[in-house]
């Protein structure tokens, strides 16, 4: 399992985001795809064929991190885990299956 | 204008710098101290590069990166992240460089910067560029590679460096540079389990260059910070395996183990003698690509370093590229590394002085006079490093079986490719296999392939890669909603 480092670091208090609706803690400020793996996440979307992707680079080269951010009113956005920062609320849409 | 105050709309600057890494912010120094209006545009969050990805600002952390070889690049974030004079735009991708439209009545400038900001899309028109966007990982196709659980050794340091995570329990690290040392010794610190790290390089080999008396009197801090993170891993019980390399991952759903091979000393992987580390994570590491979309997009001259970063930027004295205005630093020249970014960055500077008419030749050269001294020292020893951390020839293209995903995006295989090559003798170009199988079409547009096809082109045709060519690169160099697009301008 993942972890976060705890020893010496101070982190804001944490907030809840949802992943396909679960509801999980993370911090403000950490990235989007460290909420996604600390909560167990690793195939992050689906390639042109729809097959799982997983994230490989981890500094916005790999695009294998987009994940959908569902924005309410049916509207929605695609964004890098990895260079997006987390804040409360945030409703992700990862594929199912994992 | 406040750090960060990221405005969406059309604006103009005298330079504009293109990443927040080690050679940005020297060159952002130095111009500053010349009076010069500065923007830095970068896609992270806060400053630094990947080399000091910081944690979030709304962290605290203790004895952040405390071993020595970073002592150099953070003096440079501290001289000028919290600059106010400095006009920062984070989390900004620079989807093109632009010549300005003669048909337009323009503010000025010589070059128009196509941005995506967290407001949407605008152009920053500039006097100067400054393109430092560093490097990224050199991926390995290997069998299983595209499991959930393979990343860059990069990817896992990130995690550790910046979000103060561990992204997984046991890690096995394999590949040919000596970061993953280095990443390893983090994970242990962090309280990981490293199961193995694994050298493509013979120890003799390896052992034979770092003595050569010429390193071991220059750069004795480095091989003293090397042999103690060896003293560590011994410590923890890490086996350290050379002259191996990584065959294969396999898991269900996700990574349970990592096979290696034995290399024999005629650099062929020998797959009858293998060993099998349980792991839930591997790290690769084989060195580095220059990031070049942006200087390829732009239409300046490349050539081809293959190991010191595949496809990097021709440049004069001052670093300008063959772009009048366009200048370069950092990796996108050769990958030197973070020491030797920040002297380039600061002989950019001076050049773009120079270019501006800020300063005459005689200033400049006496301006410029130190950085060049020190970059010389230090590409000496990348010069020795690039050699040292270089992986067998052909490596790519033996860890590679026919149903190896050779194109993560578009799930396209080595086998498809070659069948492609063996149908049409005319496939003689990255592009040209492009059209004909989709490498390189997907989301990444070719970043994490392109490398390996023009290896395998190249080998089946008998030619080099730099005759294969990279994939043309055109703006947007990265993708962009279209939403963001509607929400601002599009170039």
């Amino acid at each position: 399992m993942s972890k976060r480092i705890t020893v010496g670091v101070a982190r804001p208090a944490a907030v809840t985001v949802f992943i396909n609706g679960r509801a999980v803690e993370a911090y403000v400020g950490e990235s989007v795809l460290t909420a996604l793996i600390a909560a167990g996440v690793l195939t992050t979307s689906r390639d042109s064929f729809g097959r799982l992707r997983t994230p490989f680079c981890n500094m916005g080269v790999c695009f294998d991190c987009l994940v959908e951010v569902d924005e309410g009113e049916g509207a929605s956005s695609r964004v890098r885990a990895c260079l997006t920062p987390v804040r409360a609320g945030l409703r992700l849409v990862v594929p199912e299956g994992h | 204008m406040a750090a960060n105050d990221q405005q969406g709309s059309d604006a103009t600057c005298e330079v504009a710098i293109i990443g927040a890494g080690p050679s940005g912010l020297a060159a952002a120094a130095v111009l500053r101290e010349h009076g010069v209006g500065v923007t830095v545009i970068d896609e992270q969050p806060r400053a630094g590069g990947q080399i000091l990805r910081q944690p979030p600002k709304s962290f605290s952390v203790a004895h952040w990166l405390p071993a020595k070889l970073y002592d150099r690049v953070k003096a440079a974030l501290h001289a000028v992240s919290e600059q106010p004079h400095i006009d920062w735009r984070f989390q900004s991708t620079v989807l093109g460089i632009m010549r300005p439209s003669p048909y337009r009545r323009s503010g000025g400038g010589a070059h128009e910067l196509w941005i995506q900001g967290p407001a949407g899309c605008y152009l920053l028109r500039a006097n100067a560029v400054l393109l430092a966007p560093g490097c990224y990982e050199r991926p390995l196709a290997f069998p299983g590679w595209t499991l959930p659980g393979v990343m860059g050794a990069g990817a896992i340091q990130g995690f550790v460096k910046s979000q103060q995570f561990v992204p997984g329990n046991r890690f096995v690290l394999a590949g040919s540079h000596p970061l993953q040392l280095v990443v390893a010794d983090q994970l242990l610190t962090a309280g990981a389990h490293v199961a193995a790290v694994v050298f493509t390089q013979r120890r003799q080999q390896a052992w034979r260059m770092l003595r050569h008396p010429f390193v071991a009197l220059r750069h004795h801090r480095q091989l003293l910070e090397t042999s103690r993170i060896l003293r560590r891993l011994r410590r923890a019980d890490v086996p350290v395996v050379f002259g191996h390399t990584i065959v294969r991952a396999d898991g269900a759903n996700a990574v349970e183990n990592a096979t290696i091979a034995e290399i024999n000393p005629s650099g062929v992987t020998d797959r009858h003698k293998t060993q099998v580390f349980e792991c839930d994570r591997i790290g690769v590491c084989h060195g580095f690509l220059a990031s070049s979309e942006l200087a390829r997009q732009a239409g300046a001259d490349m050539h081809w370093k293959d190991h010191a970063g595949g496809w990097v930027a021709r440049h004069d004295d001052w670093l300008e590229s063959s772009i009048r205005n366009l200048f370069v630093a950092g990796e996108i020249t050769s990958v030197d590394g973070a020491d030797a970014a920040l002297e380039k960055g600061r002989i950019a500077a001076v050049g773009i002085l120079r270019s501006l008419g800020r300063i005459d030749d005689n200033r400049a050269r006496n301006l410029a006079a130190v950085a060049r001294k020190r970059l010389s020292r230090l590409q000496d020893f990348a010069a020795v490093l690039q050699q040292l951390a270089q992986p067998p020839a052909n490596l790519a293209l033996q860890a590679m079986s026919d149903d190896t995903i050779l194109c993560r995006c578009e799930s396209i295989k080595l086998g498809e490719l070659q069948r492609a090559l063996a149908d049409n003798e005319h496939i003689l170009s990255a592009d040209a296999a492009k059209l004909l199988t989709r490498v390189g079409m997907g989301l990444c547009q070719g970043r994490l392939c392109g490398d390996n096809v023009a290896r395998v082109i190249a080998e089946t045709r008998g030619l080099q890669p730099n005759e294969v060519g990279p994939f043309q690169a055109q703006a947007p160099v990265k993708p962009v909603p279209l939403a963001a697009l509607v929400r601002g301008r599009c170039g």
